[in-house]
């Protein structure tokens, strides 16, 4: 009978390592472009995150209910009662400031400043009307950007873009 | 420009928290083989296997910010896999018979080798929790205190499971060609 050693165990087990189906990379990549987004609100590192807010689906399912029985428009019944906090978050590892500026407040400077939190990520917690909203960082006080993490994109009007939250 | 292949694991994360999602392709690509092994081995079964290693590594894309720099993203992403297959196996408790998967698998066999088939049969028929830091261990040649990490155990159960199961391959691979020579 043959005395198997750890090192031929080891041999054997090697040869009998099992590889991704084709086509798996290709399912999860088509799923983190599409399918994560669509769960924003469960997502840490989304830019736009309805914390705390467990309420906001039935409560705008309820609203949209109530809008289609009265014979209402969804938008306009929903429009003064959808005021949700959200979550922007931005990636700067090497940044000294770290701004926030958009349609939301009239593009002012100096206004909203994202808190430094641990791993180089940025973070402010602010309240947002439904409806659209076009916003980008001021990094270090001079440097615009779109935040890459945006579902949207839109031209700015400048030659760059605006990141684009719907709400 | 460097290609993607060559950048580490913390350079590309960095690069998919700053929206370049093919970064994060190139992760899949590395570790997408570690990964549906070990869910594979915990799963035992292909298709949930395939399940899993997307399930781990789209939570990875939601927790990128979570990523310890300077650690393993395989391991990581490997623990990742552990837990959510531990939990949804646990309260699923969906299991095929080892004979069930043993045919499944080899159907996408695409290089049959009758040796590595005859092991893979006979780790299948061994305790999930034998068979899974064995295959960890000489399959990904992960350490024991990463072995410890990934399933969550001790350094010390670690070294025990992969002995018991080391020993208990070598008991069925002697039976077995015993059984064949008779």
């Amino acid at each position: 009978m043959k005395k198997y050693t750890d090192k031929e165990i080891g041999l054997l087990l090697k040869e009998s390592r099992v590889n991704a189906p084709d086509g798996l990379r290709e399912r999860i990549m088509d799923t983190v472009s599409k399918g994560v987004n669509k769960n924003i609100w469960c997502n840490p590192i989304a830019t736009i995150g309805f914390r705390g807010k467990r309420w906001v689906l039935p409560a705008v399912a309820a609203a949209m209910l109530i809008a289609v029985f009265t014979g209402m428009p969804p938008r306009k019944s929903m429009q003064n009662s959808s005021s949700l906090n959200s979550q922007f978050k931005f990636y700067a590892p090497d940044a000294t400031s770290v701004e926030l500026v958009g349609s939301f407040n009239q593009w002012r400077r100096n206004d909203i400043l994202l808190k430094c939190g641990g791993n180089g990520f940025w973070t402010a917690d602010i309240t947002l009307n439904e409806g659209r909203h076009e916003y980008q960082f001021v990094v270090n006080g001079t440097k615009w950007i779109a935040d890459p993490m945006a579902l949207a994109f839109r031209a700015d009007g400048f030659g760059g873009q605006n990141a684009v939250l719907e709400i | 420009m460097r290609q993607m292949e060559e950048i580490g694991d913390t350079e590309l994360v960095r690069l998919c928290l700053n929206g370049e999602k093919s970064a994060f392709d190139t992760l899949v690509r590395r570790y997408q083989d570690a990964v549906f092994n070990l869910a594979w081995h915990m799963s035992g079964s292909r298709e949930d296997a395939a399940d899993m290693t997307q399930v781990a590594f789209v939570k990875a894309y939601q927790r990128l910010c979570q990523y310890k720099t300077g650690h393993s993203f395989r391991n990581w992403v490997m623990g990742i896999c552990a837990n959510s297959t531990k939990n949804r196996f646990r309260s699923v408790m969906r299991r095929r018979n080892t004979e069930e998967t043993y045919l499944e698998l080899h159907e996408y066999d695409s290089r049959p080798n009758p040796r590595a088939m005859k092991t893979r049969e006979l780790l299948n028929k061994m305790p999930e929790n034998l068979r899974v830091p064995l295959a960890l261990k000489y399959m990904e040649g992960l350490t024991h205190q990463e072995i410890a990490e990934v399933l969550n155990i001790s350094l010390g159960t670690s070294k025990m499971r992969v002995k018991r199961a080391s020993d208990e391959l070598r008991y069925r691979l002697n039976r077995d060609e015993s059984g064949q020579k008779q």
